[in-house]
């Protein structure tokens, strides 16, 4: 069989030219390969093999190319005198390509030792970031968790704070400048002997300190403690300060004060209250007691006596039974009803016309609806009673007397509304606020009138148990508007 | 200089200065031509397959050493291949080939030694690509980040 020898001759032409390619391209990305990685033997060893692979390719390949070219050219005898060149240095080549082949273990367990060394190093770090990032978010959890504070260097600079600070004194505006404590959170000790860092440089160990800032337009106090900061060789740097906010503290001291005005006056009050009919009662009976020494009195005269101390006996029962209620209302007992079905409108009718006779100089109004569908309520007759009394007795305290004091009755879907109004001297938004406090008595220093303060806040409890409801409105200057719903049905 | 880089040392020198005409590619005309060249292929044999057995043992999964084990594995054979056909040059007549002048422009097989030969003239059919797996071998390494 006789075989083409061009397959042979044309491999060996296109396989040299592309063996040459290659070897090239090869030699390129193993240079780039070395120069990514300068500090890795083992690249570097890859790149030495791949410079003996490409030059024993390349001498092959010219081998090759030469030997057609010679061929062509009818110049074999040429070549014999080059091929043994050729061979030689491929042999070479080999030699030089086994001994890297051999020598590859070595560089192969340093680079092992190297990847694992890497391995582990990266490793650890990746441990030790993370324990420190959890350790940086504990401490910034802590830190942003805790009362405000800050860390302020000698020379005045605000080097670091915590949310919680900045929601006090908010963030100055950044800029290149590192921003001063007295521009962050001026204050009444700034530039002063009393500044805490100053303190602190001077060696105080801790500087307490009370401030207070307004926060939308709310008052807060707080206690400030300095202390020294200093680096790990204990050099002062500046100083940390805390904030304990103690406006609740304040306010609550602010409050006890109060209650125990409250209490000195209700004292003051209750005193005069009681000591009023008192006087009365034992001004008559000494007149009952002893007579002769005044005179004598007649029959009548002895009934009226006994008429006022009983009028008065009256009078002190009903503070007594003021004050029992605002005792049981206190404790958190319900007020006791005895509710009934009773007409609301006639009892209504009956206060206003009492009133009337034992305020004779006051112009009371009813005003009523022409017709009335139900006047029928299931109220308790007394609770109701005592809780009109306390508003049409505010209403003649309050008022002028020649000022006209109106009631209004008008029935609805769910029961009645009553109006009580005055136009007398009002009250202030302030005063308005309290009305229903126990012990409360509106400006009761100019307006000079009697009383505990504990009507309203018995008339509140007494509708409320009904059921009902209880406002109040009210203009300085101008007069005073109760209004009182009462359902038909007690719920 | 160790005991085993003067050796090296040696070996190449030897095999430089032992070239004679007879170690022609193509007809390596002396034995002593033939057979060092013939050394030459079977220690790169042994690099080759050293170099292989060792990247067995290593952790080679990154991309990259699936080629380069390729390339080396193609190399080996190709080793194989062409020290086949240098064996088998001793053994094939030159009235084997059709020639004018000094141009071959065909074989005549006769025998399986003549086959053997011819195939193995054709080794570039291996050896290009091997080398087109050592160029994806270096170019994955070039690119890994």
């Amino acid at each position: 069989m006789t075989v083409s020898w061009a397959p042979v001759v044309y491999s060996d032409v296109a396989g040299s030219i592309l063996m040459l390619l290659f070897s090239c391209w090869c030699a390129i990305h193993s240079w780039q390969l070395t120069k990514k990685r300068p500090d890795a033997d083992f690249f570097n060893y890859l790149f030495l093999f791949t410079m003996a692979i490409v030059f024993f390719a390349i001498s092959r390949s010219f081998g090759h190319l030469i030997k057609y070219l010679l061929f062509l050219n009818d110049m074999e005898l040429v070549w014999q005198r080059i091929a043994p060149f050729s061979g030689a240095v491929n042999s070479t080549a080999f030699v030089v390509i086994f001994a890297f082949g051999i020598s590859f273990h070595r560089f192969q367990k340093v680079h092992m030792e190297i990847e694992n060394y890497r391995d582990n190093l990266e490793k650890m770090i990746a441990t030790r970031t993370d324990e420190l990032e959890r350790a940086k978010n504990t401490l910034e959890n802590i830190l942003n968790n805790s009362n405000p504070i800050n860390i302020t260097g000698v020379n005045f600079d605000l080097l670091q704070a915590n949310e919680a600070y900045y929601s006090i004194w908010p963030r100055v505006e950044e800029s290149s400048e590192a921003i001063k404590c007295y521009e962050s959170r001026p204050g009444i000790y700034c530039h002063t002997d009393a500044c805490p860092l100053k303190l602190i440089v001077e060696g105080h160990e801790e500087v307490v300190q009370e401030v207070s800032k307004k926060i939308q337009g709310e008052s807060r106090d707080f206690i400030t403690t300095a202390r020294p900061f200093r680096d790990v060789d204990g050099q002062l740097i500046g100083m940390v300060e805390s904030f304990q906010d103690i406006s609740l503290r304040k306010q609550a001291e602010r409050v006890l004060i109060e209650m125990d005005n409250i209490k000195s006056e209700f004292i003051s009050t209750a005193a005069h209250e009681l000591n009023t009919p008192l006087s009365s009662m034992l001004g008559y009976t000494e007149f009952l007691r002893n007579p002769e020494k005044f005179g004598g009195f007649t029959d009548e005269q002895k009934n009226e006596f006994i008429e006022e101390v009983h009028v008065n006996a009256e009078a002190l029962s009903r503070i007594v039974a003021d004050l029992l209620d605002i005792s049981r209302i206190e404790s958190g007992k319900p007020v006791p009803m005895d509710l009934q079905e009773e007409d609301f409108v006639a009892v209504l009718r009956k206060k206003v016309r009492s009133f009337s006779l034992h305020h004779s100089g006051r112009n009371f109004r009813l005003d009523l609806p022409s017709e009335i569908v139900q006047p029928m309520l299931v109220i308790d007759r007394h609770r109701i009673n005592q809780a009109l009394e306390n508003l049409l007795s505010n209403a003649v305290k309050y008022s002028p007397e020649e000022q006209e004091i109106v009631i209004t009755g008008r029935e609805n879907m769910a029961g009645w509304e009553i109006r009580i109004s005055d136009q007398g001297i009002g009250m202030s938004a302030d005063q308005l606020k309290r009305i229903f406090e126990k012990f409360y008595r509106g400006d009761a220093s100019n307006t000079a009138t009697e009383g505990l303060g504990l009507g309203m806040c018995i008339a509140k409890q007494s509708i409320e148990a009904h059921g009902g409801s209880i406002r109040v409105e009210s203009t300085e200057g101008k007069g005073t508007t109760v209004i009182l719903n009462l359902p038909y049905v007690a719920a | 200089m160790s005991t085993g880089r003067l050796r090296a040392a040696l070996i190449v020198l030897a095999v430089i200065l032992q070239s004679s005409p007879a170690w022609a590619v193509q007809a390596h005309g002396g034995a002593e031509g033939l057979v060092s060249h013939q050394i030459g292929h079977l220690l790169f044999t042994i690099g080759m397959g050293y170099l292989l057995f060792r990247l067995r043992s290593m952790r080679t999964e990154s991309s990259g050493w699936f080629e380069f084990k390729i390339f080396i594995l193609l190399l080996i054979a190709w080793n194989i291949m062409t020290f086949t056909g240098h064996w088998m040059n001793a053994f094939v007549a030159d009235e084997t080939f059709v020639k004018v002048h000094t141009s071959v422009l065909s074989m005549k097989i006769e025998t399986a030694q003549d086959a053997i030969y011819y195939l193995t003239r054709l080794d570039h059919l291996i050896l290009v690509p091997s080398f087109a797996f050592l160029l994806l071998a270096l170019r994955k390494w070039r690119m890994a980040p």
